[in-house]
């Protein structure tokens, strides 16, 4: 189930002070991939996600998503690209309702220039209208639209997860980057983040996770990419990476 | 010799610098001390140092003391004030988790009460320590010429510099106080005596404070917002040298009080002295966000 | 006579405090510079207003001013941690009002300036009438600024400010480019510091650079967080309260502590020492002040 390539990452590199944190990692995702990234805690998991983002800029690499170079773009541009990241720990608008954290993320708003809010009032009556409607239909298919006008602060969790998802979509993004998903999460609900995240890749999304939760991974993903100490040592199908024994190295060598 | 106090002009102002560096220098040290370790901003610092200058001035009115006499009084008086409002206002805030913008503007309260309650007691008016004329003479044999307290001033200070490093370097307790200043979430958790090195922090915050204040009137008139002018000098020195480290601190000092005399021997107008340190800082801010020793300054 | 002059004083700070309230309560920012561009607005129009300018004209240059001087500081330095921007904010407001003081053959520096062209003189009008009239013109300005700013709170640009002030990365990670928002934040928030400034100088019928110290800017900074930051109304209500207060103690002033035997000074004194008790005791009590709702609390994070 291969596409063009979609996420392409060429020798990204990231140092703090004399420590490199990721070091040399290549790798590309392909258009309706479902691509997990896995290893021990201080494999540069996280580091990596947070470059690729552009929440960091790379100490050296490149990186370049549907074709663009986006290492050279400020942090704020990878949504347009139809790039779009979760967090691991939600980081819903607490202060906001469910419903104006869905609006807020919307792209291409008049009413976000402070000429469009001052002088187009009709036409952003207009959009508003129209995005409320997307919204509500985002949080129905998650199953939240009876939360929409509460607090996102009283939301469970696991809801703020599912809000965190939800709102990334108002972006109609290509390709999601999710921060370990299922931290923290009943079974239940991983069940019910499965499904949608399969959902949602027949419609067409790209996805890479962050997991430790090894189950999960194996199951959802196409195809897996495992980091140690910064360097990506594996790159395969789930079977591939299950019997690698670098890997097995890797994790029993870090549990000591 | 021939050259005593004769040198080129630019050196008198980079001695001048020196002694005002000086005693920047040891203020700073506290405010960045109660920074790191406390995670406060203590806007009120400033007035801590105008307190200890009118401490040492109603010692000299009242008892006719010399100003250097009344340092151990108002070190004593800066440090009971600091432990005070700990236990009235401080740490209640740290309690309910304030935020840091709470703490700031709480702080600004602190220090516009304490200023005015000095304009209350001693008007707006600048003030002399009484005490015998000095003559400007010259330092060390070198060619600058300094008064008697300037001389004082700037030796008390070094001495001050050097005990506090000593504090730091040698003691449990100082190496403690480095600890948490460097990474406050683990070493808060390790089972210190938090409340032990919280109350003196801002015994050596106040106290230095306040001592700096008396040095500082032994080089210059008084006058209430003496300490709240010297906040921004305060502040450009520690965040040049890197909230949070104290040495960082005193060569901040040292670099804001040489920048801001010597900037007068380069033309620029008495009266915008403090814009020239000001305007030092702002640079230093854009060029190095970590200080010159290091701390993010960018969230 | 008296209430004219208290609901007008009220009025021009009101205004001067919302302008503080986009900045702070809406979008996080640490301002603690805004009485510069009060001074910047108040300076501009007069003396362009002195230099032959029509009114209008020197107003709106006034405030325009204001505004881009705000991108001069806004620029470098909307990116530093609250601390530091608080610090630098404070340092820039100190550093225009050196140069006010200084540069005496533009603004005569600390003696300020007394006559200059006002609204209304064409009219007419008695003393009281005029007062009356201004008092007028300030409340008038203080709806429109409201007005404005409830609509833009309200409009898709304020609800991404809320956000910022909430979480910028979260939302920089959501697209939007949080730094023109905060620029725009700042700038029209000055842009108001100014025009408080123009109403101010009309009000004093004086300005010099004594008006303009940063205790102006804490005694707004305690009335945004007196009315609960994050709040017009408070605003406006905690305006009014100071001021309402602030006067009903003047008397006290001239008799009753008189006979105890201060000065003027010193009551002055007694006032800025309880203003700053007060911003200590409402910090540790409650810092969302009157109007500002628990969930909503900004102070608080």
């Amino acid at each position: 189930m291969t596409g063009e390539a979609l996420l392409d990452v060429r020798a990204v590199s990231r140092q703090f002070e004399g420590f490199w944190a990721v070091r040399g990692v290549s790798f590309t995702v392909p258009q309706h991939q479902i691509a997990g990234l896995i290893g021990p805690n201080g494999a540069g998991k996280t580091t990596l996600f947070n470059v690729v983002t552009r929440y960091l800029p790379p100490s050296g690499g490149e990186i370049y998503f549907a074709g663009t170079r986006l290492d050279t773009l400020p942090t704020y541009s990878a949504p347009a690209l139809g790039l779009v990241r979760t967090f691991q720990i939600s980081r819903v608008f607490s202060r906001m309702t469910v419903l104006e954290n869905m609006l807020f993320a919307a792209p291409g708003q008049v009413g976000e220039g402070l000429l469009g809010a001052l002088l187009a009032p009709r036409r952003v009556a207009r959009q508003e209208k129209e995005l409320r409607e997307r919204a509500m239909d985002l949080l129905r298919y998650f199953r939240l639209d009876h939360m929409a006008q509460n607090y996102a602060g009283a939301l469970s969790g696991g809801q703020r997860k599912l809000l965190e998802m939800a709102r990334a979509l108002m972006l109609n993004p290509r390709m999601l980057l999710l921060d370990e998903p299922m931290a923290g999460v009943n079974p239940a609900l991983k069940e019910q983040l499965l499904d949608y995240i399969l959902d949602l890749r027949s419609k067409g999304i790209t996805f890479l996770l962050i997991e430790h939760d090894i189950d999960m991974i194996m199951r959802i993903c196409d195809r897996i990419l495992v980091m140690a100490q910064g360097e990506l040592i594996a790159d395969g199908t789930p079977d591939q990476v299950r019997r690698d024994p670098r890997v097995i190295d890797a994790y029993l060598g870090a549990s000591q | 010799m021939l050259w005593e106090g004769r040198g080129p002009a630019v050196l008198q102002y980079v001695a001048n610098g020196i002694v005002v560096g000086a005693i920047i220098a040891v203020a700073a040290i506290g405010l960045t001390l109660v920074y790191s370790i406390l995670r406060l901003t203590n806007f009120a610092h400033g007035d801590f140092v105008t307190l200890g200058a009118y401490t040492a001035l109603f010692i000299n009115l009242g008892l006719g003391w010399r100003p250097a006499a009344a340092l151990p009084v108002a070190f004593v008086v800066g440090a009971a004030l600091a432990i005070l409002l700990e236990l009235l206002v401080w740490r209640k805030m740290r309690q309910m988790r304030a935020s840091m913008v709470a703490l700031i503007v709480a702080s600004i309260g602190v220090a516009l009460a304490l200023r005015n309650l000095l304009v209350f007691f001693y008007g707006p008016s600048p003030q002399n320590f009484q005490q015998p004329v000095q003559r400007a003479t010259p330092f060390l044999g070198l060619p600058v010429t300094m008064t008697a307290d300037q001389q004082f001033a700037l030796v008390a200070s070094v001495v001050l510099v050097l005990a506090v490093h000593a504090l730091l370097r040698y003691t449990t307790l100082g190496k403690t106080m480095r600890a948490l200043s460097d990474n406050t979430d683990l070493a808060w958790v390790s089972g210190i005596d938090v409340d032990r090195v919280v109350t003196w922090t801002w015994i050596i915050g106040g106290g230095l404070a306040a001592v700096g204040g008396v040095l500082y009137g032994m080089t210059r008139p008084l006058y209430p917002e003496l300490g709240w002018h010297l906040l921004l000098p305060l502040f450009a020195a520690i965040i040049l040298g890197g909230i949070g480290h104290p040495y960082g601190a005193i060569a901040g000092g040292f670099l804001i009080g040489i920048v801001q005399e010597v900037s007068v021997y380069f033309g620029v107008p008495v009266e915008y002295k403090i814009a020239v340190g000001f305007v030092a800082m702002i640079v230093a801010l854009l060029l190095f966000p970590r200080g010159l020793f290091g701390e993010a300054s960018y969230r | 006579m008296y209430i004219i002059n208290v609901v007008t004083t009220a009025a021009v700070y009101a205004v001067f405090v919302l302008g503080l309230n986009l900045q702070f309560g809406y979008t996080g920012i640490v301002n603690f510079g805004h009485v510069a561009f009060m001074a910047i607005g108040a300076y501009t129009t007069v003396l362009l207003s002195l230099a032959g300018w029509p009114l209008i004209a020197a107003i709106a240059a006034g405030v325009l001013l204001a505004a881009l001087a705000s991108l001069l500081i806004g620029l470098p330095a909307l990116r530093l941690r609250e601390d530091y921007l608080a610090i630098t904010t404070i340092g820039f407001a100190e550093v225009i009002r050196i140069i006010i003081n200084n540069e005496v053959e533009l603004t005569r520096g600390p003696q300020g300036i007394f006559r200059f062209p006002l609204p209304f003189e064409s009219w007419g009008l008695s003393p009281l009438g005029w007062r009356v009239a201004f008092m007028i013109l300030c409340l008038l300005t203080l709806a429109a600024v409201y007005l404005l700013l409830q609509r833009l709170t309200n409009s898709p640009w304020g609800r991404v400010l809320k956000a910022i002030r909430e979480d910028e990365d979260a939302a920089i990670a959501l697209g939007k480019n949080t730094r023109v928002f905060k620029l725009w934040s700042l700038a029209l928030g000055s842009a108001i510091a100014g025009l408080s400034g123009v109403l101010l100088a009309y009000l004093l019928a004086y300005i010099n650079p004594r008006e303009f110290l940063p205790l102006t800017t804490f005694t707004g900074w305690m009335i945004m967080v007196l009315g609960g930051a994050g709040s017009n109304v408070g605003v406006m209500v905690g305006s009014l309260l100071y001021f309402g207060l602030f006067s009903l103690t003047r008397p006290l002033e001239s008799s009753g502590l008189v006979a105890l035997g201060l000065t003027g000074q010193q009551v002055g004194a007694l006032r800025v020492i309880l203003i700053g008790i007060f911003l200590v005791v409402l910090m540790m009590y409650r810092p969302q002040g009157l109007f500002g709702r628990k969930e909503e609390l900004s102070l608080d994070r």
